[in-house]
C-alpha cells in the first residue's frame, strides 16, 4: 500500500474537520418549528380589477405546549391560525416568516382546505402546484373542498380538538358511510388534473360544533376548476357508481308488498362498467352487485327466516338504489357533462381503438350517451333476531 | 538474557552464584543440611510463600535427612536422592539460570555437593482463590465455576470438561522480566493446524517485559489494533471456552488471571452466550433476537433521536411530534448538547458505580439514573423523551454477553451520535456504512469478522440471529475451518 | 493461512451475480420510471423493460464470453492482446475514464436526492465529500471486501425494494396499467432505448470473472444479475405508473420518490415512507459506487502496472470535479444519457468486435499450428 494508514487517516480528518466547524446547516428543532396542521385557500371577493388575482391562505399551526397540558380544564385552544395574502402560494408563506418567528414546517400537514370561490376562480394545478414541487409536503395528505371560507373551518368554537386533525380524522370516515365521496389525497389529485380526468372530492361545511363534510364537489378534469356540488343523495349514488371500498352505509327500500320501511347495510360494492360499442353508438351497461346484511325492518311479521321476504327485502333494496345511481348520473353526466365515475376509463381498457376516436371532447359527447344500470342485491345475514312472530 | 553457565560440583561455589543473582532477600530460604548417614552436603532453595512448606518438610527434608541409608547402591549421588524424595514432581537440571528461574516460578531446587546435578521439585504451593461464581459473565442456567488466577487449575477445570487424549497444551513464557506462563489449547485433529501455527507465531514474536493480564497478550496479537472491536475473544468461564474448543477454535491461558483468550472470533460469537445452548431453541433463540435488537438500540437510539428531533422531524407521527415538541420547550439546548449530557453522566455514573463497593454502586446506580433524570428534566435542561432514550440504551447495552462487544458499541455510540448532530439520518446512515466497511475489512486470526453473513455460509446461519434445535446443529462453524467439522450424525 | 479461507481475490459465482445486480442497480431506479413514461407514452413501460433486460443478457453473454477466453486476466490487460498494445490501452483507458464518469454521476444524483429529500441546506459538496470519504476506505480494501459489502447489502437493498412495493399496492390501481397494448408494439420499441442505458453496469463482469475462483459459472452469475435487476426494474416502473399514471410519471422528477410520498402506513406509526426510502438508498448508491470507483482504478492500476490504491486516491478528485460539473438538474440527466450511450457502445459493441477478432486469432494459431 502505497499511502501510509497515517496518510490515510490524516484524508479523514481533512474531511471531518470543516464538517465539525462549520456542520449543522439543516439543524432545525422540532420545538423552533411551527408545525402546521392545515392549510385553508381562500378567494377573497375585493380583488384588484385588472390586476392578477390574489389568493389568502390559512395556516393552522399546533401550538405544542397547549396540546400537552391534558389537565381537566382546557380553556385555551392547541392551535394558532395565520392568514395572509398574496398572488402566489409562495408569497402567502413568505409573508408568514415576517409575522412568525418560526418557520413553517409542512412535514406533518394534514389537510388542504380549498374554498369553494377559490376552486371555481383559479386553475387548481397551479393551487396545489406549490404543493407538489415541496419536497416537505407528502402526497398523501388529504385536499377537501369548503362550502364557503375555508379560513371558517379551521375557526371552531365550541370542540377541543384541532380543527385540521378532526377534518383529516373526518375524511377517513368514508369507509363507515356512503354519503362522503372517497377521500381524495393531494397525489390523487394531481393524478386527476394531469390526466384531465373529472372526479367527485369531499366538501366540508364549518357548523358552530366544528366542520361537517357533506355531499361532494365536481371538479372538471378539463377546466381543473370547480363546477358544482352534489347533494349527500347524489353523493351516494356516485358512490355506488364507484363502487369498491367496504363502503359500510345504509340504504333505505320500501318493501313492495307491505310499503313498509327497510334498512340495508352494505358490506361490500362491485360496480363493473361495461361500454358497448355498435358502430359509432357507444352506450354503458353499470353492473352494481353488492353484498350486506339486513339491519332493520317496519314490516309486519317481517320473518327473515323466510327466503320470499329477503328475496323481496332485496328487490326493494336493489330498486331503491337504482333510483338514488340514476339520480346521480342525472346530475353528473346529464346536467354538469362530467365523467366521474370513469366511463372513458372502462371504454380506454376494453376498446382502445374506439376510445382513440371519441377521445377528444369525451364529456361532451358522454353526455349524451345512454347508461343502463343493474343492481343485485345480496341479503347474506339479517342480525340475531329473524322475526317478530313466532 | 539467560547465560548457560553450568553449575559446579563445589556445593558452597553453586550457593553463592544463586544468592548473587537472586539477591539478598529475605524471602529466599537457603536451608543446607547433611543428608543422613550418606553425610553428603546438600542445600534446598525456595522462596517462601510460594513454595508449600508442609510438602517441603514431609516429603523433601525429612527423608532426606533420616532414610538416605542405602544410597550406596546408587551410582550417582542425585540418583539416591530422587529415590528417596516422595514428592511427585522432580526433574534434573544443571545450568544455574534454569534453576534460578526455577526457584523464582515457586519450585524448591536441591543441590548436592559433588554433583553437577541439581534436582528440581514441585513445591508450588501459594495462596490461591478457591472457585467462584464468575463475576462478569453470570448466567441463570449454566456451570457456577469461574477461572482463577492459577493457571494450573484453570486447565484442570478444562480437563474435566474434555477427557480427550487429542486435547493439547502448550506452555510458553512471555515476558522477558515476568516470565508468565501461557498455555496454548487446542484439540489436535479437530483444530485447524493453520490457525494454532498462527496463534505459536504470534505469541512468539511478542517481546515484552511483563505481562500483568492476559489483556497484554490480546492487544499484542490482534489483526488490527486501531479498531474499535474486539478481535479476540475473552472470558472466565470454563464452560465458554471448552465449547469455543470444541468448535475447533484456540483457547491461550495466562497466569494470574482469570481471564482466558479465545482466537478466532466473530461478531456473531460476540453476541451468543453459552446459555443459549443450555435453554431449549425457542427461547434461546428469542433471546438471540431481543440480544441483536438491543445492540441495535445501544448504538443507533441516541442517533435517531438526534436525527429526528433536529433533522428530520416528518418521521415522526404527528401527535408523537406535537408531545415531543411541547417536551422540549424550554430545553435551551439543541438535541445533541442534550444527549451529550445525559450519555456523558450515565457513563459517569456507569464508571463510579463500577468502582464502589457493590452495595454502593447499585446506590449511585439508583440515585444517579433517578434523581438526577428527574431533576434535569424538571429544570428544564433535557426533555423527558430524552431520559426515556438514555435510560433504553443504557440498559440495552447491558445486554451484551461480551464486555468487550459492549464497549465497542459504546464508542460507536458516541461516534453515531457526532455524525447525526452534522448531518441527520444522511449523517447515521453514513457512519452505518462506516461501520459495516470496517467491519468487513476486519479480521480475526485470518477469519473474516462478520462470517458467517458474509462470506456467506448459508449452513451456519442455523446458528446466528436464531439458534436452531440442537439435533439440527451437525457441523462446527464452517468459518475456523476445523478438520473435522461432524459435531454428531 | 486457510485451507478453504477465501482470501486472496477469489470471488464466488454468488458474489459474482450481486455485483453485477449492485453494479446496474444504483441510479436507474430513481430515474428510469420517468425516461420510459416519456418516451412510451401509454402504459406498457414496464414491457420495454423486460424486453431491454433480455437484451442486457445479450450483451452480458458476449461480456462473458470473451472474458472467459482469457482466464484469470481483466479486460484491461487482455485488449492489448487482442488489438494490440497502444489501441488495447486507449480502450483501457476509455473504459476507466467510463467508470470515473460513472461514479462522478452516481455521486451528484445521490447528492441530489439526499439534498431534495434530508438536508435542504447542506452545500451538496459535503455531502458528497463525506460520502467519497466512506467510499475510499472500502475501495481500498480490494474487490474481496467490497464483494463481501456488496453480499452484506444487496440482501438489504431488496428487502427495501420489497417492502416499498408492498407499501405501495394500496395506492396501485391496476387499471392505470391497462389498456395493455392499447396502441400497438410500436410504443413498446420506443422504450427500449431508455431502459437499456439504464442496464449499463453488468460490464463490471470484464474485470470480475477474472477474479472468479470458478469462472466457468460466469454466465449464470450474469444471467441472475441482469434477471433480478430485470425483474426489480419491471416491478418499479409498473408500480409507478400503476400507482401515478403515466400522464403523472412525466410530470415528476423522482418518480419512485413520489410513489414513496403516496405511501400512507396504516396507523401512522412512522410517517414519510420516502426519507425512510432515501436513507435506505444511499447504501445501494454506496455500493455501486465503490465498484465503479473500484473498476476505474483498478483499470488505471493495471494499465501502467502499478498498485490499484493510489488510483483509488488520485481519482477522487476527478470524480469529484464531474460531480459538479453539471450546473442543474437537467444538464445532470443529459451527462446521465451521454454516459448511457457511452456504455452501449462500449459494452454493446467492442465485445462483440473483441469476441470476433479473438476468434479469428485463434483460428489463424490454430493454421499456423496445422500447417
Amino acid at each position: 500500500m502505497q499511502i501510509s494508514a497515517r496518510n490515510r487517516s490524516a484524508l479523514l480528518l481533512i474531511i471531518v474537520f470543516p464538517l465539525l466547524l462549520a456542520g449543522c446547516w439543516d439543524r432545525n428543532e422540532i420545538e423552533e418549528t411551527g408545525i402546521a396542521l392545515g392549510i385553508g385557500i381562500d378567494f377573497p371577493d375585493e380583488q384588484e380589477k385588472g390586476a392578477r388575482p390574489i389568493i389568502a391562505m390559512t395556516h393552522q399551526f399546533a401550538l405544542p405546549n397547549q396540546f400537552s397540558e391534558s389537565t381537566s380544564s382546557k380553556v385555551q385552544k392547541d392551535y394558532v391560525n395565520m392568514s395572509s395574502k398574496g398572488p402566489i402560494v409562495f408569497d402567502n408563506i413568505r409573508e408568514l416568516s415576517t409575522r412568525s418567528a418560526r418557520p413553517p414546517n409542512y412535514e406533518h400537514l394534514q389537510v388542504i382546505v380549498i374554498s369553494e370561490k377559490a376552486a371555481r376562480a383559479i386553475d387548481l394545478k397551479n393551487v396545489i402546484n406549490f404543493f407538489l414541487r415541496n419536497t416537505e409536503t407528502r402526497r398523501s395528505i388529504r385536499v377537501v373542498l369548503s362550502h364557503g371560507k375555508a379560513s371558517d373551518i379551521f375557526q371552531q368554537q365550541k370542540s377541543t380538538k384541532t380543527p385540521a386533525l378532526e377534518l383529516r380524522e373526518l375524511t377517513d370516515n368514508y369507509r363507515k358511510t356512503l354519503r362522503i365521496p372517497p377521500p381524495l389525497t393531494l397525489g390523487n389529485m394531481s393524478e386527476h388534473l394531469t390526466g384531465q380526468s373529472s372526479f367527485v372530492m369531499q366538501s366540508a361545511a364549518s357548523s358552530p360544533e366544528g366542520a361537517k363534510l357533506s355531499g361532494g364537489a365536481v371538479i372538471k378534469g378539463t377546466t381543473a376548476r370547480m363546477i358544482g356540488f352534489l347533494s349527500e343523495t347524489e353523493t351516494v349514488g356516485v358512490n355506488w357508481l364507484l363502487g369498491g371500498n367496504h363502503s359500510n352505509g345504509i340504504v333505505e327500500g320500501v318493501e313492495p308488498n307491505s310499503g313498509a320501511m327497510l334498512g340495508y347495510e352494505v358490506r361490500k360494492i362491485t360496480s363493473s362498467i361495461q361500454p358497448i360499442v355498435q358502430g359509432d353508438n357507444i352506450s354503458f351497461r353499470v353492473k352494481i352487485k353488492t353484498t350486506g346484511k339486513l339491519r332493520e325492518d317496519w314490516a309486519f311479521p317481517g320473518d327473515a327466516f323466510d327466503a320470499d321476504f329477503i328475496n323481496r327485502a332485496e328487490q326493494a333494496t336493489a330498486a331503491k338504489i337504482k333510483q338514488i345511481a340514476e339520480k346521480a348520473l342525472a346530475k353528473t353526466q346529464r346536467q354538469y357533462k362530467v365523467d366521474v365515475a370513469h366511463f372513458g376509463k372502462r371504454l380506454s381498457i376494453k376498446q382502445p381503438a374506439v376510445w382513440k376516436r371519441v377521445k377528444d371532447g369525451w364529456e361532451e359527447r358522454f353526455s349524451r350517451m345512454p347508461v343502463s344500470i343493474e343492481v343485485e342485491v345480496d341479503i347474506q345475514e339479517f342480525g340475531t333476531r329473524g322475526t317478530k312472530r313466532n | 538474557m539467560m547465560d548457560d553457565t553450568q553449575l559446579s560440583k563445589e556445593l558452597h561455589h553453586n550457593v553463592e552464584e544463586i544468592r548473587k543473582q537472586i539477591g539478598h532477600s529475605p524471602d529466599v530460604v537457603i536451608r543446607s543440611f547433611c543428608m543422613g548417614d550418606l553425610a553428603f552436603q546438600a542445600a534446598l532453595i525456595y522462596i517462601d510463600g510460594l513454595v508449600d512448606k508442609l510438602m517441603i518438610h514431609e516429603q523433601v527434608l525429612k527423608p532426606l535427612m533420616h532414610l538416605a541409608k542405602n544410597a550406596a547402591e546408587y551410582d550417582r549421588r542425585t540418583a539416591a536422592a530422587e529415590a528417596i524424595i516422595s514428592a511427585g514432581e522432580v526433574k534434573e537440571q544443571n545450568q544455574l539460570a534454569v534453576c534460578v528461574m526455577e526457584v523464582l516460578s515457586g519450585n524448591t531446587v536441591l543441590l548436592i555437593d559433588g554433583t553437577h546435578t541439581a534436582i528440581v521439585i514441585d513445591t508450588h504451593g501459594w495462596e490461591r482463590r478457591s472457585i467462584e461464581e464468575p463475576v462478569s459473565e453470570a448466567v441463570v442456567r449454566g456451570p457456577r465455576d469461574g477461572f482463577t488466577e492459577t493457571l494450573r487449575s484453570n486447565t484442570a477445570m478444562l480437563r474435566r470438561r474434555i477427557k480427550d487424549p487429542s486435547f493439547t497444551m502448550e506452555m510458553y513464557k512471555i515476558g522477558r522480566r515476568s516470565q508468565t506462563d501461557v498455555a496454548v489449547l487446542y484439540i489436535k485433529g479437530l483444530t485447524n493446524e493453520a490457525l494454532v501455527e498462527e496463534t505459536r507465531s504470534r505469541l512468539k514474536q511478542i517481546d515484552i517485559d511483563e505481562v500483568l493480564e492476559s489483556g497484554y497478550i490480546e492487544q499484542l496479537v490482534e489483526d488490527n489494533r486501531m479498531s474499535p472491536f474486539p478481535q479476540v475473544q475473552n472470558t472466565e468461564r470454563p464452560d465458554r471456552v471448552a465449547g469455543a474448543l470444541m468448535e475447533g477454535r484456540v483457547a491461550i491461558l495466562i497466569d494470574g488471571t482469570p481471564i482466558v483468550l479465545i482466537v478466532p472470533v466473530t461478531f456473531a460469537m460476540m453476541m451468543s452466550s453459552p446459555e443459549d445452548y443450555y435453554e431449549r431453541w425457542l427461547p434461546s433463540s428469542l433471546i438471540r433476537l431481543l440480544r441483536y435488537g438491543a445492540a441495535f438500540i445501544a448504538l443507533f437510539l441516541p442517533s435517531l433521536y438526534i436525527a429526528l428531533i433536529s433533522y428530520n422531524h416528518g418521521l415522526i407521527p404527528t401527535k408523537l411530534a406535537i408531545s415531543i415538541a411541547a417536551g422540549r420547550e424550554g430545553v435551551p439546548f439543541p438535541s445533541i448538547v442534550e444527549a451529550l449530557i445525559m450519555e456523558i453522566t450515565l457513563e459517569i455514573l456507569r464508571e463510579a458505580g463500577l468502582r464502589l463497593p457493590k452495595p454502593i454502586g447499585q446506590a449511585v446506580g439508583i440515585v444517579g439514573g433517578l434523581v438526577i433524570g428527574q431533576a434535569a428534566v424538571q429544570a428544564a435542561i433535557v426533555s423527558p423523551i430524552m431520559v426515556i432514550v438514555v435510560a433504553l440504551t443504557a440498559i440495552s447495552s447491558f445486554a451484551f454477553p461480551q464486555y468487550g462487544a459492549g464497549l465497542a458499541i459504546r464508542i460507536l455510540r458516541f461516534g453515531m451520535m457526532m455524525a447525526a448532530a452534522v448531518l441527520g439520518l444522511y449523517g447515521v446512515i453514513l457512519f452505518y456504512i462506516l461501520i459495516t466497511v470496517h467491519m468487513t475489512r476486519l479480521k480475526s486470526f485470518g477469519v473474516p469478522y462478520l462470517s458467517p453473513f458474509v462470506p456467506a455460509h448459508p449452513s451456519q446461519w442455523k446458528d446466528l440471529f436464531l439458534r436452531f434445535p440442537l439435533h439440527m446443529l451437525k457441523r462446527r462453524p464452517a468459518m475456523v475451518s476445523p478438520q473435522d467439522d461432524k459435531r454428531q450424525k | 493461512m486457510k485451507t478453504n479461507d477465501r482470501s486472496k481475490d477469489s470471488i464466488t459465482a454468488t458474489q459474482a451475480a450481486m455485483m453485477t445486480a449492485k453494479a446496474m442497480i444504483g441510479t436507474g431506479i430513481l430515474v428510469l420510471p420517468q425516461s420510459i413514461a416519456k418516451s412510451v407514452e401509454t402504459p406498457d413501460g414496464w414491457l420495454s423493460v423486460l424486453l431491454s433486460g433480455i437484451l442486457a443478457m445479450l450483451c452480458g453473454f458476449v461480456v462473458v464470453k470473451l472474458s472467459q477466453r482469457f482466464p484469470g486476466r481483466t479486460y484491461y490487460q487482455y485488449s492489448q492482446e487482442i488489438v494490440g498494445k497502444w489501441i488495447g490501452a486507449c480502450i483501457g483507458a476509455g473504459m476507466c475514464l467510463y467508470y470515473i464518469f460513472s461514479a462522478g454521476y452516481l455521486l451528484r444524483v445521490m447528492g441530489e436526492v439526499v439534498r431534495m429529500y434530508l438536508l435542504d441546506k447542506t452545500p451538496i459538496v459535503i455531502i458528497m465529500l463525506t460520502f467519497m470519504g466512506v467510499a475510499i476506505y472500502m475501495t481500498t480494501a480490494g474487490i474481496n471486501a467490497i464483494a463481501q459489502l456488496i453480499e452484506l447489502f444487496l440482501p438489504i437493498i431488496i428487502l427495501i425494494m420489497v417492502v416499498f412495493i408492498i407499501f405501495s399496492f394500496r395506492d396501485f390501481e391496476l387499471d392505470n396499467l391497462r389498456p395493455v397494448l392499447g396502441e400497438g408494439f410500436a410504443p413498446v420499441l420506443k422504450g427500449i432505448k431508455p431502459s437499456i442505458l439504464s442496464f449499463s453496469g453488468f460490464e463490471v463482469m470484464l474485470f470480475v470473472t477474472a477474479f472468479m475462483s470458478e469462472p466457468h459459472k460466469a454466465i449464470r452469475a450474469i444471467f441472475a444479475g441482469i434477471g433480478l435487476t430485470a425483474v426489480l426494474y419491471t416491478l418499479v416502473v409498473a408500480v409507478a405508473i400503476g400507482s401515478l399514471t403515466v400522464e403523472e410519471v412525466q410530470t415528476v422528477t423522482w418518480p419512485t420518490m413520489s410513489v414513496a410520498m403516496n405511501i400512507e402506513l396504516p396507523g401512522g406509526f412512522f410517517e414519510r415512507f420516502e426519507s425512510l426510502f432515501t436513507v435506505l438508498w444511499v447504501i445501494s448508491m454506496f455500493t455501486a459506487f465503490v465498484l465503479y470507483h473500484y473498476g476505474g482504478s483498478l483499470g488505471f492500476g493495471q494499465l501502467t502496472g502499478k498498485k490499484f490504491q493510489l488510483f483509488a486516491y488520485l481519482s477522487l478528485p476527478l470524480i469529484f470535479m464531474i460531480a459538479i460539473w453539471p450546473s442543474n438538474l437537467n444538464k445532470l440527466f443529459k451527462l446521465g444519457d451521454y454516459i448511457g450511450y457511452a456504455s452501449f457502445f462500449m459494452f454493446g459493441i467492442i465485445p462483440v468486435m473483441f469476441l470476433i477478432l479473438a476468434a479469428v486469432r485463434r483460428a489463424q494459431h490454430a493454421n499456423k499450428r496445422a500447417q
